[in-house]
């Protein structure tokens, strides 16, 4: 065991325990334009639900909280701007009691699964993140059209121990803007959505 | 002793009555006296870590081939290198275009905010700038087209990090006043600047640098606390030593399409 490594791990602990119950904002991720996919010539809905608007990570250890929802809100209105020709939010998952006439489906979005860990003592000098985003793409009408997620990772390395809360923030940051990143190019490879994609005579 | 104790005590819990000035006045300007020594020891004995600039050397995997008149722009992209810290990313940038400006007058500059926004009407950031996407991006008829109005040829992606290896603790106490811990470890810090040549969007030539060194602190106390030892400084001169490297390299590619 490296004593450097311990020293490092036993500082940042200090540091997240010091910082024991706060609650920390994540920074909005840069969304990846370049290299950008074909867009999908369709007019499609997205819905977030107040599930995702209002995801907050709790790390069960520090008994910190990392608000993820609010970021997360924008960068995937971002992404799917790049995926389809034009976005627009709907307030409501369509149901048949309750259509949505103008769009060719509806995409709704939540985080399934987020959070990070501290680093493994002589093996990582970062917090190792995650954010899983899934997907449900509905007709205009409520039928389930396609379900998938996609995965982002991020390790932001330790600069500073004394600054471990940006350094997770960091790594969520990355960890989002990679799982949009895959979103927009990974979209077409669904197959369900390749289906769809057929049915309504595309490529 | 009782007494005394007890005068000191009374002094400070009754205000109106007529206390003996000295006495309090003494204990505070002994605790002050004893506490301006204590931060005057520790701060020099402190400062007995001794920063000892490392070594750097720097080498490249090849010549850079002739360009004529090079333009570039020397970029740190978490993207390209995800192990590298921030700080470190930007000091290289930094180094390097540095280096250029003082030893490469025949190479151009061009900016970070240049490159994102004329190439690709974008910020830092949204342009995944990686291994496997460059040769791409730089293929593409538009951006193939404004690399060349901007006269850009070359672009430099920095990478790097400082790892400590060989890590050994001991320690001891002889007494309930005296203890120390001594931690020795080889600290060693490897830059990288990839060179690649827009009009293929390939890397052409890898310039690295890096230095090592030994590193010895001991923390303790000896009646008042202590710290001595030296540590290696290696981050700076491989920066350095990159910096210069890669200047040295543009320039020859530049110059020798002149000749």
């Amino acid at each position: 065991m490296k004593t450097v490594d311990v020293a490092l791990v036993g500082l940042v602990l200090v540091v997240a325990l010091t910082a024991a119950g706060c609650v920390w904002s994540v920074p909005e991720p840069v969304v990846i334009r370049d290299p950008r996919p074909q867009p999908v010539p369709l007019r499609i809905g997205v819905y977030h639900p107040p599930e995702l608007r209002d995801f907050t990570y709790r790390h069960h250890i520090t008994d910190t909280a990392w608000v993820l929802g609010k970021p997360s809100v924008r960068l995937l209105n971002e992404a799917l701007a790049l995926v389809f020709s034009e976005v627009v939010e709907v307030p409501r998952r369509p149901s048949d009691a309750g259509p949505s006439p103008d769009v060719a489906a509806v995409l709704e979005s939540r985080i399934t699964s987020a959070g990070f860990r501290y680093p493994r003592i002589g093996v990582e000098r970062a917090f190792p993140t995650h954010v899983t985003y899934g997907f449900t793409l509905y007709s205009p009408t409520g039928a389930r059209l396609a379900s998938w997620t996609v995965n982002g990772t991020g390790a932001e390395p330790i600069d500073n121990p004394l600054g471990a809360v940006g350094t997770v923030k960091a790594s969520f940051e990355r960890a989002m803007r990679e799982a949009a990143w895959k979103l927009t190019t990974e979209f077409r490879d669904v197959p369900e959505i390749r289906r769809w994609l057929d049915a309504q005579g595309l490529r | 002793m009782m007494h005394g104790g007890r005068r000191r005590l009374d002094s400070e819990t009754t205000v109106a009555s007529p206390s003996p000035p000295m006495s309090l006045d003494g204990v505070r300007s002994r605790g002050i006296h004893t506490a301006v020594l204590i931060g005057v020891l520790s701060g020099v004995l402190g400062g007995c870590i001794v920063p000892i600039p490392a070594k750097a050397t720097a080498t490249r995997s090849a010549d850079l081939p002739p360009s004529g008149q090079t333009a570039v722009v020397v970029l740190f992209s978490p993207d390209f290198s995800p192990q590298t810290p921030p700080g470190l990313g930007r000091d290289m940038v930094r180094c390097i275009t540095r280096g250029v400006e003082k030893a490469a007058p025949g190479v151009r500059l061009v900016s970070e905010n240049d490159f994102y926004h004329a190439l690709f009407a974008a910020r830092p950031g949204e342009v995944l700038l990686r291994q496997d996407t460059i040769a791409d991006l730089f293929a593409r008829p538009a951006i193939a087209r404004r690399v060349r109005d901007l006269g850009l040829t070359h672009l430099v992606l920095v990478a790097g990090e400082t790892s400590r290896h060989g890590a050994q603790v001991a320690g001891g106490a002889a007494g309930p006043c005296c203890a120390a811990v001594m931690s020795e470890a080889t600290k060693s810090t490897r830059l990288a600047a990839s060179i690649f040549e827009l009009r293929q969007g390939a890397e052409v030539t890898r310039v690295e640098a890096g230095a090592e060194g030994h590193q010895v602190v001991t923390f303790g106390v000896a009646l008042l606390p202590f710290a001595l030892g030296w540590v290696p400084v290696t981050e700076s001169p491989s920066c350095a030593a990159l910096g210069a490297e890669v200047a040295r390299t543009l320039e020859q590619g530049s110059a020798d399409e002149d000749r």
